[in-house]
């Protein structure tokens, strides 16, 4: 098969999955749903392997044309290099071993075959996100995202308790990315103006050919599509909803909200990197609100009791991390970490789920502790997550943060401090966590204990296979300390056949340095892991109630009030406007208005229908009317016609 | 040439079969007939006829599209005619002949290339059309309509003759082509030719139901039978408008500037008085005369577009004529012994096949997309943009109050008043609303391969 046939495959597989489930779904036995969805899933894994393997140079395979305009046309075009090849791999490959935890997660839900309908569909989406080769068919699966999140977001709508949360939640997530969206489309439509096309490849040579006619309008370009990442990455401004998000179903947080497609911020300037480069200002901008947001979004993890609020806001921090990394222009170790992320954190959250599995639905951390017995497959993984995540040496969080903090050293020892802290908050929450969840006592009482159990197969196999690439996921990008030619295999590839990327030379820190920088992340990792012991194992230190906090504690608890903060300044006056404008504007002024105007109209008929009298002499008084009308018509007109 | 011949003669067996007083039988031939003139008529440019051509009678592409339009509509109302005739078994055979030798004429009047065949269709069109409204001997609605129809039709017969007659003093040819020559030689400021070409278009007017020659519709419409309106409505005003167009864009068009004016007026006061006379009829079928003379109004912007006039014709009658039959056919099945509106209530609940042919005709109708009936509006608006923007304006609003006209009558049938009320419907006319339908759905799709 051609690369091409491959490709459609590869995108349509899912969305066949999604087909047969959405429409037969209902009838089929559960087994059967999970397997067709996860098995789609891997096959197109298995298809992005082949082409990863067989990868040499951008292809760009030509599906069909949407619609053509006198200036420009807009194509179903699908690319294959590097950065998309990437990306389809994490999709896939992560996706599957979460739809197989799902499988197992989801085994009692009464939606069983619509959440994999969903899932699929995501998919999909996700494929048609990084496959497409131009902003039209990136903007369609990054709407098709954005509606997938929602459905799974909300997908427990019909709840007894939390019903109505939950679809309020989803509500959120959607308004919050279509401030976002806008942003995206703002972006195109300026594209589609100054360069009559919106394909990749094309955009990336007209600027290089002169970079200087487009200086003022890359700005522009690129701070909407900021704007748009901010929405679906979950950056400040637009970052409130992501924590909300946890609603969903907690494999679709491991999916969705944590590994792939908030990440599609990312991508989406990696992507754009030629127009990025011209944007120094933008940059900064990102560089800034990455830093503001790893920084505000580790402080409020600190404090949170909700077991996958924690990891939520985790994944902010993290997030804000990637973009202090595409701020200073270092794409390909922005990507290092999105991949290393993806492991680690799709870990953490499925093996969150699996704790919330075995406590029959709590989520309080102040209600576990002490699991590490009861459930022991878990615990030794989520610790794999925990440990890799905090920057504990050698694995695979640790190369990649530490790349983020060499470019974050040569850039300015400030930036380079402020990331530390936050890099020192991200191991106190994490352990704070680790500890409080699988330490101490159990705290949840005993009738909740005796149901405490192990989860099945289908769960801890994919929790295992995470756990082996948190581990050693580091390798993908090695810093060439010791082993030269091994080091920076993925930026390697990744500039390989990405356009814009091979043009850009990314610095490398030399050895000494590098060295240096990982001691003081190591020493901090460690020293907080035995604080952290010493508090809440030694001490038995529990989780505060609310009562007893002190100011600091209670703003990070309370996530610094930002919710608040936007109900006042937005959501409120936007409420205002619309009940005032439904009462007064529209009950008085179109109601009245539209009434009164089809009574006039109506009425009006009781008149022209007096004219249909029913005489026949009538009729044809009124047909030699129109005659002399007609003649009288030929007399004014020959007058004046000539 | 083959069709008309081929139409005609079954008309005629048709007659003697009837005398058998078996109505199967008659619709059985009669619906052979038409469909052998379908087909010759599709395939018209593909085989040698054994009869030699007639120069005043030809077929081009679209004039083939509009006959073969008109041989489809009138299979329609031949079929759905049929529950309504066999039970007058004197009768069932003098119908559909009547409608057969109508159709001639109608052929004629599309295919006609000079003033003989064209004044020959229309009347060969008509007449037939003064019988079947009168045709229910026992309904004195029926006959007084007819003698009316009757009177007003002879009146603009003689009115059409009368402009004929002055052409023909003026360019001294009865042939289309020649009466385009002298007019393009410098005729168009001929006093004589001008009166003319508008008693000529006040016939027209007349026969295709524009204001202020329209009074004849309602009433007729109203005193003949379900199956002989929807024929009146859908190729009776097909093969009118389309010579009407085709006379004006051809031969006239010199003269559009002229006449422009008063098609203008003709069309914004057909729409505007035939929807908002619509709007407080009680019984579905005058109902449906004034929707017909607005619609009328706007089939009228065709004449002023000389470029795609009559290929967006084309399209908006096949929207409008199979939302009309496949309307004529629900009241057909939902009639009780009036037509008053009331029978509607409900019935959209009654039967899956009616109610979606319900909803969908009347959304097409009010021009709601993706209908037939949006892309026909949308081609004639679109083309008078440029030169006429004021009346295009007028025309939408004048559109927005069809569409309120036609939502209320789908309003009445989806209330929840008279639902579980039981419908019998036969297969014929199970047949004929799935036919209009698919003509809804998709009859738009033809812009495609044009």
């Amino acid at each position: 098969m051609g690369k091409d046939l491959l490709l459609l495959t590869l995108i349509s597989l899912p969305l066949i999955g999604a087909a047969i489930n959405g429409v037969l779904g209902k009838k089929m036995p559960k087994l059967i749903v999970g397997s067709l969805a996860t098995i789609m899933v891997f096959v197109s894994f298995l298809i992005g392997l082949t082409l990863f393997s067989g990868l040499d140079k951008t292809t760009i395979v030509h599906l069909f044309q949407v619609a053509k305009f006198d200036d420009f046309t807009l194509d179903a075009n699908f690319q294959i290099d590097s950065l998309s090849i990437w990306m389809t791999l994490i999709i896939t490959g992560i996706g599957s071993l979460i739809h197989l935890f799902s499988m197992g997660y989801m085994s009692h839900d009464e939606g069983y075959h619509k959440f994999f309908t969903y899932l699929n569909l995501f998919i999909f989406s996700m494929l048609l996100l990084v496959l497409g080769s131009n902003y039209f068919v990136l903007f369609f699966g990054w709407e098709g995202v954005g509606i997938c999140s929602y459905l799974l977001i909300g997908f427990h709508y019909n709840d007894a308790e939390k019903g109505i949360a939950n679809s309020l939640a989803a509500r959120k997530a959607f308004i919050m990315n279509r401030i976002g969206d806008a942003g995206l489309l703002f972006a195109l439509f300026m594209m589609l103006n100054k360069f009559h096309t919106l394909e990749f490849v094309e955009i990336g040579k007209m600027i290089t050919a002169s970079p200087e006619l487009y200086t003022g309008i890359a700005c522009a370009i690129t701070l909407c599509l900021f704007l748009a990442a901010t929405g679906k990455s979950a950056q400040i401004p637009l970052f409130t909803w992501l924590p909300d998000a946890m609603a969903g179903p907690t494999p679709v947080s491991a999916l969705i909200h944590a590994a792939t497609m908030v990440t599609a911020g990312i991508y989406l300037t990696v992507r754009s990197n030629f127009l990025f480069e011209l944007a120094p200002t933008t940059k900064d901008i990102i560089l800034v609100i990455g830093i503001a947001t790893t920084v505000v979004a580790a402080f409020i993890a600190m404090r949170q009791n909700d077991i996958k609020k924690v990891l939520a806001y985790s994944t902010v921090s993290q997030l804000g991390l990637m973009f202090v990394a595409l701020g200073m222009g270092a794409y390909t170790v922005a990507l290092f970490h999105v991949t290393t992320h993806a492991f680690f954190k799709a870990l953490l959250f499925l093996g969150s789920g699996s704790v919330i599995h075995a406590m029959s639905d709590e989520q309080d951390i102040r209600k576990m502790g002490g699991l590490s017995k009861l459930t022991p497959i878990t615990h030794i993984t989520f610790l794999i997550g925990t440990l890799a995540i905090a920057g504990f040496p050698f694995l695979s969080g640790f190369f990649s943060k530490d790349e983020i903090l060499a470019h974050a050293w040569m850039s300015s020892p400030i930036v380079y401090g402020i990331l530390m802290i936050a890099v020192t908050m991200t191991a106190i929450y994490m352990f704070r966590l680790y500890f409080l969840v699988f330490h101490g006592s159990f705290r949840g009482g005993e009738k909740l204990k005796s149901h405490v159990h192990e989860s099945g197969l289908s769960m801890t196999i994919p929790l295992m296979v995470l756990a082996v690439l948190s581990v050693f996921g580091g390798i993908l990008n090695l810093p060439g300390i010791v082993f030269h030619n091994a080091g920076h295999w993925m930026s390697h590839f990744l500039e390989s056949t990405t356009y814009g990327l091979n043009q850009i030379e990314t610095e490398h820190m030399d050895g000494k340095q590098s060295i240096i920088l990982m001691c003081i992340a190591s020493v901090v990792a460690l020293s907080v892991m035995t604080w952290a012991y010493i508090t809440y194992v030694k001490k038995q230190a529990v989780a505060k109630e609310d009562a007893d906090m002190n100011a600091w504690e209670k703003l990070s608890s309370n996530k610094l009030y930002i919710d608040e903060l936007y109900q006042t300044i937005f959501v409120q006056p936007i409420l205002w406007l619309s009940t005032t404008l439904g009462s007064q504007f529209e009950q008085r002024v179109l109601n009245n208005g539209i009434f009164r105007l089809t009574s006039a109209i109506e009425a009006s008929g009781n008149y022209t229908r007096k004219w249909q009298s029913g005489f026949l002499s009538s009729y044809l008084f009124w047909m030699v009317m129109g005659i002399i009308g007609f003649i009288s018509y030929y007399i004014i007109k020959s007058t004046f016609w000539n | 040439m083959d069709a008309v011949i081929i139409i005609f003669i079954t008309g005629l067996i048709g007659l003697f079969v009837g005398m058998l007083k078996k109505s199967e039988l008659t619709l059985a031939v009669t619906s052979i007939g038409l469909i052998g003139g379908f087909i010759s008529m599709f395939l018209i440019n593909d085989y040698e006829s054994i009869f030699s051509t007639y120069a005043g009678l030809t077929f081009s592409r679209t004039q083939q599209m509009f006959a073969l339009l008109a041989i489809g509509l009138t299979l329609l109302a031949v079929l759905m005619g049929y529950v309504y005739y066999k039970e007058e078994d004197e009768h069932t055979a003098d119908y559909y002949g009547l409608i057969l030798f109508s159709l001639t004429g109608a052929l004629c009047l599309i295919g006609f290339s000079n003033m003989f065949m064209f004044f020959l269709g229309l009347e060969i069109l008509s007449i037939p059309i003064y019988v079947l409204v009168g045709i229910q001997k026992g309904n004195s609605l029926a006959s007084e309509a007819s003698v009316k129809y009757f009177f007003t039709g002879s009146f603009a017969t003689a009115i059409m003759l009368f402009g004929i007659a002055l052409i023909y003093g003026s360019t001294g040819s009865f042939d289309l082509n020649e009466i385009r020559m002298a007019i393009d030689m410098g005729m168009s400021h001929s006093p004589m030719l001008n009166i003319g070409v508008l008693m000529m278009m006040a016939a027209f007017m007349f026969k295709v139901g524009a204001v202020p020659f329209h009074f004849w519709g309602p009433d007729v419409y109203q005193g003949s039978s379900n199956a002989v309106m929807a024929y009146m409505a859908s190729v009776v005003k097909l093969a009118a408008l389309f010579a009407f167009v085709h006379l004006f864009n051809f031969t006239f068009n010199q003269l559009t500037p002229f006449v422009s004016g008063l098609v203008l007026f003709a069309i914004i006061v057909s729409l505007f008085l035939g929807y908002i006379s619509a709007l407080k009829q009680t019984s579905f079928r005058r109902m449906m005369a004034y929707s017909s003379i607005a619609n009328t109004g706007f089939a009228l912007f065709a004449v002023l577009n000389q470029q795609f006039g009559e290929a967006s014709l084309w399209i908006f009658m096949i929207g409008y004529a199979c939302s009309t039959v496949a309307l004529v056919t629900i009241n057909m099945i939902v009639e009780k012994d009036t037509d008053e509106l009331t029978n509607w209530k409900g019935i959209g609940y009654s039967n899956p096949l009616i109610g979606i042919t319900l909803v969908i005709s009347l959304l097409s109708m009010s021009g709601i997309p993706p209908f037939t009936g949006f892309f026909g509006k949308y081609l004639l608006l679109s083309s008078a943009f440029a030169n006429y923007l004021p009346f295009v304006v007028l025309a939408i609003i004048a559109s927005l109050i069809g569409a309120y006209l036609y939502l209320r009558l789908m309003v009445i049938s989806l209330s929840r008043e008279g639902e579980g009320q039981k419908i019998k419907m036969t297969a014929i006319q199970a047949l004929v609303l799935v036919l209009c339908l698919a003509g809804v759905l998709g009859g738009w799709l033809v812009l495609l391969i044009k």
